[in-house]
């Protein structure tokens, strides 16, 4: 979503962005977390392995360093069973972590994770955010910071020598480049660069089809990954479909599959005096695009579907990162954000001609209500995509639209179940489906033998209500009418290593509450 | 959905513990009538479904609309213009020049208070600070003689207050519970002689019902019906319109009515009624129980009720946390204008109705979102086929505030797939119509009364500019600022500053939370 690079796409400048990247201050030295231990026994746990298993439990499982070596099931609970001798015992060294009560999950992967940017100048406050939710790896989709900045973080993190997630590191296509793009060669020959540079993969906004072909096939070759946000100024002769045909591997947000599906039209249907640097104009449009498109279950809608389906193609929708558009009441007076947004973040939020994404120049019932429509049709493409065996991803794309990193993240699979997903595929979704999509899933992405030891640990049934993810828990009323939160990430693993998420969220916290008193800021709702 | 109100209702007939909501006091605000008022230059929204037009000059005398005159579009030197209407001695003339006016609104479902919200000045005042001109009090939960009270001060405007329609709960009052239809019909009468305009009913025994809607509608008076689940298995909203019940309330009773696959809510055999976590976590399963959209029973149950001229009064608003319980418990306005008491009322409690949040996540709000869009799709396509909606509010319940919640329903109907001059039309003429009230309310015509709210934006392009707190709208030179919130309230002819009143608003807050130490939390944060 950064609105710089992708204007400097479109526009054929470079300079920028290595500005922007000297402004993020990278994760310092790590101070959090325990282990990994020789031997690591998580004991009578529920477990929810990511596969779309359903929950199965109490297991103990038992890790040796950063591995998963065994999933012991202990039956029903039955008296006596937390003294049972025929237990697996901890070995001298190792560490036991009782997690009777509690549920646990692959560790979240975040598909679509910026880390950070000048609205939030601080590599520790986004990891942290991302730990605190229980995310383990992210895919940052373009490394804003320069991808020497990312590959940086992404080797730090993954010896352990900062409390981050695992990273995966994207390229904007183009960046750094001396000269604007404009042949295929050059763009093959960036994509060649982009991988000697140490990146994971690219991350497309659109270009000329010759170029998108090139640098797509290129790409593939090479054996790196790639994601494209199907931007306004392109998909009219280049969409979803074409992407895919060339090899991308997943796209992001949804721009591009609609104009796909037109069997009305070939064009959006933009109003006359449309402005794409307007971004009144550009969202508010977009929200009455979905109703453009073939209706769902109809001939052309299937047929796109199927073409994506058979290419194993990947959908990534970032849907929350959107939700501001149906209601932006509701964003923007989100609970989290007094406590756990940066000052330069909420500025970065308001109405303002200049930031991306902060397009509430005059934003109401009209719009709103075109968006809940929009949203309902999207929806109904995603869940039938996953319904049909496709792969659906779990992408927050936060730090933008008032939709915070980690919490924005719980707000996506809170709009994956509202989209149709049964709890289970959702998980699914946000764990083994992004691993499969970031090639690692022979690492991670599910609770099996021989996996790294990533995961996620809540008090509380996240089946049963996923708001108890939030950093800020969900509300529960107690049989004796006191009312409480419960939830909250318990514990994020890391390879082994036990983070105490409350304790990062703390962190984050005292740095805003820092940040707070240096510049005397308070945190005003827009316009008052 | 006053909780006590109804189990009285279905469990016995102890006397309803009337809160002691004190009275408005004598009016201090306002300025009117004038022997002649001139509102100048502004756009018209007449709530007929006329389209806007303007500018024009609306003449009042009195408190009576006695002209309206088009001024053609805009041209320099319009202003100065000799043959406009002149202001006569004694007059006043109101500058509305790129302001927007429409009829005062009607809020059909306007509980005045309660334990929750002990101040008629603090809820009047909201909703008079939001155009609402005219409530019907369902139920009148603060006894028939305390409303009746308040009305007649009303219709004299000795208070700062909207027009009040009374209705009575069906049984209030009544020394032994009503067992035959005999009782049901004396009650009814007696409820005419102490002067009440009409009956909430929450659900009876069929006979009762059947005996009590008949006689109503036969001595002329008019009734609401809240079709509680615990009588809906067997009296549902066709028998009572049949029987000539003017409004049903919410929606409860609509769905009962078309069941498919089953004659009774699929229960889970655990649930009791008197959980409220239960009650409200199962009705956001209800309406998918129901016929789907256009099939023949969906629209043989539809057909009836419209041959009917029968009203829907859906009350979207107060069930939106339902939903998003999270949005309705951070709206901006609670922190100015939502009285601590109230805010105490609101949280998750065994106790207090409409606080059913014991453990409310993502199951409940998304089934809730499905419930909403089917729900939706009957009340907009009723409007469609020319059916009746209203707009009542149901404040102050489940994090709703007076006046905020009644503009929320606005939105709430344009989601629903109403045009926006189809909103306002439900909230002016067709409540007028509902109440019997439409020869003298309802709509901007000449002849009518002087009841109209005025804003200095145009609600269609964005209903939001009606909330006390305006809309966020970024200016051309990059700065936000919030435009919008009624300007001025006329009642009766009689202009009220709408922002003066919701300054005393939240004075009267900020004195409460002063007195009491009071600081907001949001629900399990310490």
């Amino acid at each position: 979503m950064k609105k710089l690079i992708i204007v400097l796409y479109f526009l054929s400048a470079f300079s920028v962005m290595a500005q922007e990247a000297e402004k993020v201050a990278k994760a310092p030295e790590i101070k959090e977390g325990e282990g990994p231990y020789t031997q690591l026994i998580i004991r009578g746990v529920m477990l929810i392995d990511g596969t779309g298993a359903p929950p199965v439990g109490p297991v103990d499982i038992v890790v040796k360093q950063n591995r998963i070596v065994n999933i012991l099931s202990l039956g029903l609970p039955t008296p006596g069973m937390a003294s049972n001798s025929n237990r697996i015992k901890v070995e001298p060294g190792g560490r036991e972590l009782n997690a009777e009560g509690m549920y646990l999950m692959p560790g979240f992967i975040d598909c679509h994770a910026h880390t950070g940017g000048t609205q939030a100048p601080y590599a520790e406050y986004v990891f942290k955010l991302w730990m605190a939710h229980g995310v383990t790896t992210i895919c940052d989709p373009g490394s804003g910071n320069g991808i020497e900045w990312q590959v940086d973080q992404r080797n730090k993190s993954a010896k352990n020598l900062i409390t981050a997630p695992r990273i995966k590191a994207y390229s904007f296509f183009g960046m750094g480049s001396a000269a604007p793009i404009s042949t295929p060669e050059q763009a093959r020959a960036w994509v060649r660069d982009n991988k000697l540079k140490g990146a994971d993969g690219v991350k497309f906004g659109g270009q000329r089809p010759d170029i998108m072909e090139a640098a797509l096939d290129e790409n593939k070759k090479l054996g790196l990954r790639s994601e494209c946000h199907h931007a306004q100024l392109y998909v009219a002769r280049w969409n979803v479909v074409n992407s895919a045909k060339a090899g991308l591997t997943s796209m992001e947000h949804w721009y591009g599959l609609p104009e796909a599906l037109f069997d009305k039209q070939t064009v959006q249907n933009y109003p006359l005096d449309y402005n794409y640097t307007n971004e009144q104009h550009r969202f508010s449009e977009a929200g009455n695009l979905w109703k453009q498109a073939a209706v769902p279950g109809s001939e052309k809608w299937n047929e796109v579907m199927s073409t994506l389906l058979k290419l194993d193609f990947t959908l990534d929708p970032t849907f929350n990162i959107y939700e501001a558009n149906r209601d932006l009441h509701k964003a923007r007076r989100a609970e989290w954000h007094e406590s756990y947004t940066l000052p330069s973040l909420w500025n970065f939020y308001q109405p303002s001609l200049i930031s991306h994404g902060s397009y509430w120049h005059s934003w109401g019932t009209e719009q709103e209500v075109a968006w809940r429509e929009n949203f309902r049709l999207w929806m109904t493409f995603i869940n039938e995509y996953k319904n049909r065996g496709g792969r659906v991803t779990t992408g927050s794309d936060s730090g933008f639209i008032f939709q915070l990193y980690g919490f924005a993240y719980i707000r996506e699979l809170e709009l994956l179940r509202e989209a149709g997903f049964h709890p289970l595929e959702v998980i699914r979704s946000a764990t083994l489906n992004g691993a499969q999509a970031l090639g690692m899933d022979k690492d991670t992405g599910s609770v099996e033998i021989g996996k790294l030891a990533d995961f996620v640990i809540v008090d509380a049934n996240p089946l049963e209500n996923l708001q108890v993810l939030y950093g800020t828990g969900a509300v529960h009323l107690t049989t004796d009418n006191k009312v409480v939160r419960v939830g909250g990430v318990k514990y994020t693993i890391k390879d082994g290593i036990i983070y105490d998420a409350p304790k990062l969220l703390a962190d984050v916290k005292k740095m805003v509450d820092d940040e707070k008193a240096k510049t005397g800021f308070v945190l005003k709702q827009p316009g008052n | 959905m006053k909780k006590l109100i109804i189990l009285f209702v279905f469990l016995s007939f102890r006397m309803f513990a009337q809160e002691t909501v004190k009275k408005a006091p004598e009016i201090k605000e306002g300025e009117g009538p004038f022997t002649q008022l001139i509102i100048r230059s502004v756009m018209l929204i007449d709530g007929t479904g006329a389209p806007p037009v303007g500018p024009v000059d609306i003449i009042v005398k009195g408190n009576k609309i006695v002209n309206i005159i088009s001024l053609g579009l805009p041209t320099p030197g319009m202003a100065s213009d000799g043959n406009r209407t002149k202001l006569e001695a004694g007059g006043k003339e109101l500058n509305c020049e790129g302001m927007y006016l429409m009829p005062g609104f009607v809020d059909m479902h306007g509980h005045i208070g309660g334990g929750q919200a002990p101040s008629a000045e603090y809820v009047f005042k909201l909703w008079m600070g939001h155009g609402i001109t005219t409530i019907r009090e369902p139920g009148s939960g603060n006894g028939i003689d305390w409303v009746l009270d308040e009305k007649n001060k009303s219709a004299q405007n000795l208070i700062t207050a909207p027009r009040i329609k009374a209705y009575v709960t069906f049984g209030s009052g009544s020394k032994e519970a009503i067992r035959t239809p005999d009782q049901a019909r004396a009650w009814v009468n007696e409820n005419k002689i102490k002067g009440a305009d009409g009956i909430k009913f929450f659900g009876a025994a069929p006979e009762l019902m059947d005996a009590a809607l008949r006689e109503n509608k036969r001595i002329g008076l008019r009734s609401a019906c809240h079709h509680a689940q615990l009588g809906v298995a067997r009296w549902n909203v066709v028998q009572s319109a049949k029987a000539g019940l003017t409004t049903i309330e919410h929606w409860y009773g609509l769905p009962e009515s078309m069941l498919v696959g089953s004659s009774i809510q699929n229960y889970p055999l655990n649930y009791n009624y008197a959980n409220e976590q239960n009650r409200f976590e199962e009705a956001g399963r209800l309406w998918k129980q129901a016929a789907a959209p256009y099939t023949p029973k969906w629209n043989a149950v539809m057909d009836t009720l419209l041959k009917l001229d029968f009203t829907l009064d859906p009350t979207f608003d107060t069930y939106e946390a339902a939903r998003d319980l999270h949005k309705a418990r951070r709206q901006e306005w609670h922190e100015t204008y939502t009285l601590p008491r109230l805010w105490a009322f609101y949280q998750p409690n065994r106790a207090a109705h409409g606080s059913f949040w014991f453990s409310w996540g993502t199951e409940q709000e998304i089934a809730w979102k499905e419930n909403f869009r089917l729900w939706m799709t009957f009340v907009n396509e009723y409007k469609n086929r020319g059916g009746r909606v209203t707009t009542g509010s149901d404040n102050a319940f489940i994090f709703q505030l007076y006046g905020f919640g009644y503009i929320r329903e606005l939105e709430l109907l344009r989601e629903a797939g109403f045009h926006p001059l189809e909103v306002i039309r439900s909230a002016t003429l067709n409540g007028a119509q509902a109440l019997g009230m439409d020869k003298e309310i309802g709509s901007v015509e000449i002849g009518k009364l002087a009841d109209f709210a005025i804003v200095d934006q145009n609600p269609l392009e964005n209903l939001q500019v009606l909330y006390g707190v305006g809309a966020v709208k970024l200016m051309p030179d990059n700065t936000v600022k919030r435009v919008g919130g009624i300007q001025y309230t006329i009642k009766d002819g009689i202009i009220y500053d709408a922002k003066k009143l919701l300054g005393d608003v939240r004075k009267m807050v900020e004195d409460e939370k002063v007195k009491a130490g009071f600081v907001l939390k949001q629900p399990g944060v310490n």
